[in-house]
């Protein structure tokens, strides 16, 4: 071992990266979940065929794939036109509260982090603030900027900026100091830490926050529909509801659905590509 | 408090008398009466960290501190580089008091390599130069750097893709980014394996040889210090004093595997570690 000509990298190996599980176990879960699945649509629609539920109630799986393809180009006799305007309009809310309540909620979880006195006076206030469901709210702010679209992004703004809040600050609490200590060892000013440290060591926190927001995003965007609107997957859904059409309501849900699987897969993908550090996960 | 008088009380052995001052151009470091007492976050007591310290490293000097674990040799360091303040005394570098960090001046380098996990080698070493506000050619002086301490072909790796010691070659060159005249490493090679540290201690000293900087090394090792240094200083159990300090004249460059097997050496080590471990025993 006391031959120092041999280059020392050689000798070190970097530590193994761990195994995914091999094709053929993910072959394997994916089709237990097909199974899942499928057994669950088949009881469903055995049950409504053979008369066993009245269909009135539950719809079927038949039925329920018949009026989605008839979406495409008319989604009931009054209302015109096909659903995607429909979808169009409830993404718009849902992405723009998003997008302006996590930006939102970002900066002020950075904020709070770096004035931990002002953090300790509004972190119980904001916790109360929390506590308030904000659907609650609704009435108001359709008073407040009218049936359209803005007060359904002020609504799912108000849902997902504390997520954010409160995601962030948590993230900036355990921020390593000796990090911090090396930044400005090195020479940086406070925005640098606060841009080239604390901000990238807090992604995993946001990433986690922006998982939550995304599903109560596309909720909040919804419940503004029923409270009033003119259009949306929610508006829709309310309406079929009024007019006892269980079939349209579980219909809508299905779109919702997609919708949500749409916004999920965007934001695996961002995850993927800000966390591709991370060669444990 | 029993502050001993300062200068009368430096037992300074030297190992050497030769007359050294040719090597030793200009004062760079000078700590004067350096007392520091800071109050323990968990227990809330006052901790009486070192007294009376007085010390002065010369230009290009390579220094060594040693002494038992709690002595008060990181906190020097920190007082050094401006990171904490002494409670009593002034420290002075290039002549100037040091009032606050000063990062083109000096380096700082921990026991952790304190790595940015979500940056590529190459991004972390040039973590500095994106501090600097001058105009220089960053991209450039990466590739100098990923040279200098043989990581070439690893500038894409993210940290969690290294070794333990290729990690710390990784802030040993983000450290020697800025070019700072000062080093301060606090137990660098510390937490390395053994062929891993003496490897990095040959690579360190070669890198130093070549650009001749003022380096304060804090370890707890006895056999780095004498093969890297050009002076020995012996710290006391806390709170931490100057207790003997050893002038090492090995000839340079040195080949320290060659080195620890050599009479002289041994000698040495065996009258700093005798000195070591009766500060232990006191401090425990």
């Amino acid at each position: 071992m006391s031959d120092l000509a041999i280059r020392p990298l050689e000798a070190e190996a970097p530590p193994e990266v761990r195994r995914r599980a091999g094709f053929r176990g993910r072959l394997l879960v994916l089709l237990l979940q097909i199974a899942v699945v499928g057994l669950f649509l088949a009881i469903w629609q055995i049950a409504v065929s053979s008369g066993l539920i009245d269909k009135f109630w539950v719809s079927s799986p038949e039925d329920i794939v018949k009026r989605l393809w008839q979406f495409r180009n008319t989604v009931g006799s009054t209302i015109p036109g096909g659903i995607w305007s429909h979808v169009v309009a409830t993404f718009q809310e849902a992405l723009v509260g998003l997008a302006i309540g996590s930006t939102s909620g970002i900066v002020i979880g950075l904020i709070l982090g770096q004035w931990r006195l002002l953090a300790e006076a509004l972190h119980p206030l904001l916790n109360l603030a929390n506590t308030l469901p904000r659907v609650a709210l609704g009435p108001l702010f359709i008073l407040w900027f009218g049936i359209g679209q803005t007060s359904k992004m002020t609504l799912v703004f108000t849902v997902v900026v504390f997520i954010l809040i409160f995601n962030t600050y948590a993230g900036v609490l355990t921020v390593d100091r000796e990090l911090v200590a090396v930044a400005h060892l090195l020479g940086a000013k406070w925005y640098h830490v606060l841009w080239k440290i604390t901000l990238p060591w807090c992604v995993p926190w946001i990433i986690a926050g922006m998982r939550i927001a995304l599903a109560w995003s596309l909720g909040a965007a919804v419940v503004g529909e029923y409270l009033g609107a003119r259009e949306g997957v929610g508006y829709l859904i309310f309406t079929f509801s009024n007019i006892l059409d269980n079939t349209g309501v579980l219909a809508g849900c299905v779109v919702l659905l997609i919708m949500s699987w749409v916004m999920f897969g965007v934001l695996t993908v961002i995850e993927k590509r800000l966390l591709r550090w991370r060669v444990h996960t | 408090m029993s502050a001993p008088p300062t200068d009368s009380a430096n037992p300074s052995k030297l190992a050497d008398s030769r007359d050294s001052s040719d090597r030793r151009p200009s004062e760079k470091i000078s700590l004067r009466g350096i007392s520091h007492w800071y109050r323990d976050p968990r227990s809330a007591k006052l901790v009486h960290a070192v007294e009376s310290f007085d010390l002065t490293v010369a230009d290009r000097e390579f220094i060594s501190i040693v002494g038992p674990s709690g002595c008060g040799k990181t906190t020097l360091l920190s007082m050094i580089s401006g990171l904490i303040r002494p409670s009593r005394g002034a420290v002075d570098v290039d002549g100037t008091p040091v009032d606050g960090l000063r990062p083109g001046l000096m380096g700082y380098m921990f026991a952790r390599d304190s790595l940015l996990p979500w940056r590529k080698v190459a991004k972390n070493i040039r973590l500095g130069l994106e501090f600097d506000k001058r105009d220089i050619d960053r991209d450039r002086r990466v590739e100098e750097l990923v040279a200098t301490v043989g990581l070439t072909g690893f500038e894409d790796h993210y940290p969690d893709q290294l070794s333990h010691g290729m990690r710390q070659r990784v802030a040993l060159a983000r450290t020697l980014a800025g070019d700072p005249e000062v080093l301060l490493m606090d137990e660098p090679f510390g937490a390395l394996d053994a062929q891993t540290r003496t490897l990095m201690q040959e690579e360190f000293v070669r890198i130093w040889e070549a650009h001749q900087k003022t380096v304060v090394f804090v370890t707890h090792d006895i056999d780095e210090a004498l093969a890297l240094s050009d002076r020995v200083i012996v710290m006391s159990a806390r709170p931490g004093r100057l207790q003997a300090e050893y002038v090492i004249e090995f000839p340079r460059p040195r080949n320290i595997e060659e080195l620890h097997g050599t009479p002289e050496f041994q000698a040495l080590r065996r009258r700093i570690w005798h000195e070591l471990r009766n500060q232990v025993e006191h401090g425990s």
